[in-house]
C-alpha cells in the first residue's frame, strides 16, 4: 500500500512527525489515520487537518510525504522496516531510533539526522537514509549500524560518537568530524578540518568501499563517480577513544 | 542405443545427497581470481581421499560479484556439513586469503549457514573489523597489500555427488580426446562442476579393499591389465576407460551435465559410454542414461 501525505503550506511551528512510521500508517483504516494526532508545538491536530492524505492499496508498501515539509521533525523516528520518501526538506532528527528500512530525502534536512535521541546515546541502528542535499550538524552521532549517504555537505561533528556504521558524504564534511568515534567510517570527497585524534594512515583501496558502492547503486542512489576511480586517503580515530574508525578523504584536505 | 555411432549401455548412474556451498573469488584481475580460486579447489578431487570434491563453477561478471570485480564461483562438496565447514575454513584460509588482491563471498542462498568470516576473521590478532551492509556482515582482514575481505557466513546447501559416465574405447588417445571433450561441455554447465583434473579420471575405484586400512581401491573391472585376472567390464578389443564424476547442486543439473557429456563424448575412437553404479543399494539417486538423452530430445 502507498501512502502520501501532501502537507499544507504555511505550517507554523516544529511537526513532531515521529507518529507518522510507515507500521503505523500501514497498519490502520483511513479513518483511524485521518484522526490520527500530531503534535505541532504544544497543540494537538488530527492529521487531515494538516495535510492531504491519498491512500493506494494496490502498489508496493511505501510513504511519501510531500508539501510544506520543512516543518516536519523526527521523520522515521524508531522506523523499523519500510520505505518512506519526503519530496522536500524536513527538518531535525531525521532517523532517530531507526533499525531498519529505507529513507529518502529529496532535499535537505536539519540537524541530528539517523542521532542518538537527547535521553540516550544509540543513535541510528539499521537501515539507510539518503539525503540528496546538505545535512546539518551532528549526522549519525552515536551511529550503532546502517548508512546514510549525504549527496552533499553535512554540518559539524559527523559521526560523533560514532560506534559503528558508515556515514558518505559527497561534498564536505563539517569542521570537527568524528569526534569520540569508536568505530564506523566516514567517507567524504572534502573536510574542512580533522581534529588531532586523527592520525594519517595512508592512501588505503579498501575492498569493502566497493561492495558499498554496489550496495548504494543497487539501492538507485547516488555517490560521486570519481570515488571508483580513485583512492581515498585514510585516517583513523578517534584516537583518544578506541582509535579503530576511519575517515577516508578522496579530495585533499580544504 | 546409439549415439554417433556410439554404444550407450542401458544402465544408471548412481548419485547421492552432498552436501555443498558456493564461494564467489574476487579478485584485481580475472587471471588472480581465478588463481585463488584454484588454490581454493586444489586437491578436491574424491571425496574418499580428500574429504571434499571441488571444482571451478564458472567465471562471474564484474556487473554480477558483490564488489564490481572480475570473478569466479567454485562449488565445494562435501558429505556433512560440519565436513564441508571445515574444508570452507581451511581453504579459504589457507588458499584464497593469501592470494593476491582476492575477496570471498557466500555464493548460495540457503537455509543453513556456515560461519566461516566469522572464525578466519581472528588471524587479524584483535585488528580485524566488520562491516554490515544491508543484511550481510563483512570480515576486513588487514594483510600486507590492504584488506581481505570476507563474508561472515557461508551457505550449505543440500547437492547430489556422484554422477558418473564412464568412456571406453580401442585407442587411449582418442577415448582422452572424448573424455576431455566431455569435460569441457560439463564446465559450461551452470550448478555442476567434474572435480577431476581437466574432470577426467583414469582411477576410477570401487569401494573396499583386501586391505583393511584402505576405504577404496582400483576398479579392477575396467582395467584393460586385470582382463586376464578378475571378471572385466571391458570387451575383447577395449583398452581403455576414463570416467567423468559429476556433482552438482541439484539432481536436475548432474542429469543435464550428464547429458552433455556423453553428447560431446560420441566421438571416433569410443565403442562404448557407460556408468557406474552399485545396482541400486547406495545412492536415491537413479540416472538412467537413456532416459536422460531422451529428456533432452523432449
Amino acid at each position: 500500500m502507498r501512502v502520501e501525505l501532501e502537507f499544507h503550506p504555511g505550517i507554523q511551528g516544529r511537526v513532531d512527525a515521529s507518529p507518522l512510521q510507515p507500521e503505523v500508517l500501514l497498519a490502520i483504516n483511513g479513518k483511524e489515520l485521518d484522526h490520527l494526532p500530531l503534535w505541532i508545538g504544544n497543540l494537538s491536530y488530527a492529521l487531515a487537518e494538516i495535510c492531504k492524505i491519498q491512500r493506494d492499496l494496490g502498489r508496493m508498501d511505501e510513504i511519501v510525504f510531500s508539501g510544506d515539509t520543512q516543518r516536519l521533525t523526527k521523520v522515521g523516528y524508531s522506523m523499523n522496516r519500510g520505505k518512506l520518501m519526503v519530496d522536500g526538506d524536513v527538518g531535525d532528527e531525521v532517523g532517530v531510533g531507526m533499525s531498519a528500512g529505507v529513507i529518502y530525502i529529496q532535499g535537505n534536512t536539519g540537524h541530528f539526522c539517523g542521532a542518538n535521541e537527547h535521553s540516550n546515546s544509540r543513535g541510528m541502528q539499521g537501515g539507510m537514509i539518503f539525503v540528496n542535499g546538505d545535512v546539518g550538524d551532528q549526522v549519525g552521532a552515536g551511529m550503532r549500524r546502517g548508512m546514510i549517504i549525504v549527496s552533499k555537505n553535512t554540518g559539524e561533528y559527523a559521526g560523533a560518537r560514532m560506534v559503528a556504521g558508515t556515514i558518505l558524504c559527497g561534498g564536505s564534511l563539517g569542521d570537527r568530524p568524528g569526534l569520540g568515534m569508536k568505530r564506523g567510517s566516514i567517507v567524504a570527497s572534502k573536510v574542512k578540518r580533522l581534529l588531532p585524534g586523527f592520525y594519517l594512515s595512508g592512501k588505503a583501496d579498501e575492498e569493502w568501499l566497493r561492495i558499498c558502492f554496489a550496495k548504494v547503486r543497487k539501492a538507485g542512489m547516488n555517490y560521486p563517480s570519481k570515488w571508483d576511480k580513485s583512492i581515498p586517503t585514510r585516517f583513523t580515530g578517534d584516537h583518544l577513544e578506541m582509535g579503530k574508525g576511519e575517515i577516508l578523504i578522496y579530495d585533499q584536505l580544504e | 542405443m546409439q549415439l554417433e555411432g556410439v554404444k550407450i549401455e542401458n544402465t544408471f548412474a548412481e548419485a547421492f545427497p552432498m552436501w555443498v556451498s558456493r564461494l564467489i573469488i574476487t579478485a584485481d584481475s580475472p587471471w588472480l581470481a581465478l588463481q585463488a580460486a584454484e588454490a581454493a579447489t586444489g586437491l578436491a578431487f574424491s571425496i574418499i581421499g580428500c574429504g571434499c570434491e571441488a571444482g571451478i563453477e564458472g567465471n562471474i561478471p564484474m556487473s554480477e560479484t558483490p564488489d564490481g570485480r572480475p570473478g569466479v564461483a567454485a562449488l565445494l562438496f562435501s558429505y556433512s556439513p560440519e565436513k564441508l565447514e571445515e574444508h570452507l575454513l581451511l581453504r579459504i584460509g589457507q588458499a584464497v586469503l593469501p592470494s593476491a588482491t582476492s575477496a570471498c563471498f557466500n555464493g548460495l542462498a540457503a537455509e543453513r549457514m556456515a560461519k566461516v568470516g566469522a572464525k578466519l576473521r581472528y588471524f587479524a590478532n584483535g585488528f580485524q573489523s566488520s562491516k554490515l551492509l544491508g543484511d550481510k556482515r563483512y570480515w576486513r582482514i588487514p594483510v600486507a597489500d590492504g584488506e581481505f575481505v570476507v563474508e561472515e557466513s557461508f551457505g550449505i546447501g543440500k547437492g547430489v555427488g556422484g554422477g558418473n559416465l564412464i568412456i571406453l574405447g580401442v585407442e587411449r588417445e582418442r577415448v582422452l580426446a572424448a573424455a576431455e571433450a566431455a569435460g569441457s561441455a560439463i564446465r559450461k554447465i551452470r550448478g555442476a562442476i567434474a572435480p577431476f583434473p581437466g574432470g577426467v579420471c583414469r582411477s576410477p575405484s570401487k569401494p573396499g579393499s583386501k586391505y583393511k586400512e584402505v576405504r577404496a581401491s582400483t576398479n579392477d573391472a575396467y582395467c584393460s591389465t586385470l582382463r586376464t585376472r578378475v571378471p572385466t567390464q571391458l570387451t575383447p578389443d577395449e583398452q581403455c576407460a576414463y570416467e567423468i564424476v559429476i556433482d552438482g547442486i541439484t539432481e536436475q543439473v548432474v542429469r543435464t551435465a550428464m547429458r552433455e557429456g556423453i553428447k560431446a563424448a560420441c566421438l571416433p575412437g569410443v565403442s562404448r559410454i557407460t556408468a557406474g553404479n552399485y545396482g541400486g543399494k547406495w545412492g536415491p539417486y537413479h540416472l538412467y542414461l537413456h532416459k536422460l538423452l531422451k529428456e533432452g530430445k523432449a
